[in-house]
């Protein structure tokens, strides 16, 4: 079978015992050895210099969700892996498959039951992004660029958003042209199945520091420049030691 | 209280002697449940030259305290990147403590410094700069927001100094020399503006600090990325007040 003979959707791919349908007009693209969702309930709200946990009213709650293609555990505390395995695990968040959305306002999706957002994959920021991984060249692969216009989709089927919960629904990515882009160009839906946990809150935001800076680097980065990406300072998270906000 | 002091004192070291490879240390009582543990390489070396190797008046000491076992008076270098690496990263996650004496003509023995730091800024100026860096809170599944209290911001560290030799051995990197000992007590209170639930304690502890020479010791402080984390190697001193 040649990648430009593939059917566009319907080609499913299990990797790591997820479900992967579609790809890119041959282009693969699977993200799912690592889902992470987060929901955002609390903030550290500063009282005279001190950060006090505060829970958001309900409607103030956002989702982030991060899959990769790299391996970890989503409810490790990823900054405190070996150095060595942290090492590759921000380069393989930065230069293969992953996609991410941040702060998807939580009450909207359950009412609705999904959210989309469209954006140029060129101007990923730290809200959704794409990272498209590194395809070896010829002949040992093909490297074809996705468009320059990216849609996800989020369907919910069910979720509950505790700690502990869960996130059951469907990713959907559409890859197209751009409105000024021509050539050959990656294009088609992938669809990945959402069955995951939604992670504690802190080690799940704790795990975001690691992984978003890396993520929006590499989505604006592009394939070609993303690995150097991986050594984006994380986000800095807020510690009961910290003797700068200790009043 | 002073029973109780002593004897945590006592119970620390007791602890922490049969460890020890590169100087000793050993901390009794914990910051509200945060116990805090720099026992892994303890030294001294005298900040007597600048950074162009003129020489710096007047000469500061400083003490280092890790969690990380090294040899202070080796050359970190020597290392693999891989190995390196991970001591740089475990510098930053555990425990670590700085103690920095202004002038070298002061330490002496039975003399005594305080350090005291309000909300992150030194407000004494007794002859002692200390860093008291607590590891970062371990996360896990269970961690919540209903346990996020943070630490009282007045911080209160007072050194007393039992021994002082701080001839280091000739020639440089001939190893360790017999340094420092005293004690140690980390004070942690609630400010006027601190929440209700501040998290407060006192740490008690001894130290056998030796010392080794000035350039191996910054040099391997400075691969560690320490200064990231206990403010060593120091910077060079200014004339701003």
């Amino acid at each position: 079978m040649t990648r430009a003979g593939a059917p566009l959707v319907g080609l499913l791919v299990l990797v790591a015992g997820c479900a992967v349908e579609g790809d890119f007009l041959g282009t693969p693209f699977a993200p799912v050895n690592t889902m992470l969702a987060v929901v955002d309930r609390h903030e550290l709200v500063e009282v005279n210099g001190a950060l006090v946990p505060s829970l958001r009213p309900a409607p103030a709650h956002t989702l982030s969700l991060v899959l990769t293609a790299a391996r970890e555990n989503p409810g490790a505390e990823w900054r405190r892996e070996p150095a060595e395995a942290l090492t590759e695990l921000r380069t393989d968040l930065a230069t293969r498959d992953g996609v991410y959305l941040h702060l998807v306002p939580v009450q909207p999706l359950l009412d609705d039951g999904s959210y989309t957002v469209w954006f140029d994959r060129d101007e990923a920021n730290d809200r959704h992004g794409l990272v498209q991984g590194y395809t070896p060249p010829p002949p040992l692969g093909e490297s074809v660029p996705l468009g320059g216009a990216i849609r996800l989709t989020l369907t919910v089927d069910d979720m509950d958003p505790q700690a502990g919960g869960h996130l059951d629904g469907n990713l959907d990515i559409e890859s197209r042209h751009a409105d000024d882009q021509f050539g050959h160009r990656a294009v088609g839906i992938v669809s990945i199945p959402l069955a995951i946990p939604v992670v504690a809150e802190r080690v799940g935001k704790a795990n975001l520091a690691v992984a978003l800076p890396i993520l929006a680097c590499a989505a604006a980065a592009g394939t070609d420049r993303g690995a150097g990406c991986a050594d984006e300072d994380p986000w800095p998270v807020p510690d009961v030691a910290d003797p700068a906000h200790g009043r | 209280m002073t029973v109780l002091r002593l004897s945590s004192i006592a119970l620390a070291a007791l602890a922490t002697l049969a460890g020890c490879q590169h100087g000793c240390t050993g901390f009794g009582g914990d910051i509200d449940g945060v116990p805090f543990d720099p026992n892994g390489t303890v030294f001294t070396y005298i900040d007597a030259t600048d950074d162009r190797d003129d020489p710096a008046e007047p000469a500061r000491v400083a003490v280092a305290m890790t969690w990380i076992v090294f040899n202070p008076a080796g050359d970190l270098a020597e290392l693999s990147g891989a190995e390196l690496s991970e001591m740089r990263h475990e510098m930053a996650l555990r425990d670590g403590l700085a103690l920095v004496f202004a002038d070298q003509a002061a330490v002496v023995p039975g003399a005594r410094f305080v350090s005291r730091l309000d909300g992150g800024v030194e407000t004494s100026d007794e002859g002692l700069h200390a860093v008291v860096h607590f590891a970062p809170e371990r996360l896990t599944p269970q961690s919540t927001y209903a346990s996020f209290r943070q630490f009282g911001s007045v911080r209160t560290v007072e050194v007393e100094l039992d021994t002082v030799e701080l001839t280091p051995p000739a020639p440089a990197g001939a190893g360790e020399g017999a340094g420092l000992s005293g004690r140690v007590v980390i004070d942690i209170e609630a400010g006027p503006d601190d929440v209700d639930d501040a998290r407060t304690g006192q740490l008690e502890g001894t130290f056998t600090a030796p010392v080794v020479h000035e350039r191996p010791a910054e040099h391997n402080l400075g691969l560690l990325g320490a200064a990231d984390v206990i403010g060593l190697p120091l910077a060079p001193p200014t004339d701003e007040p």
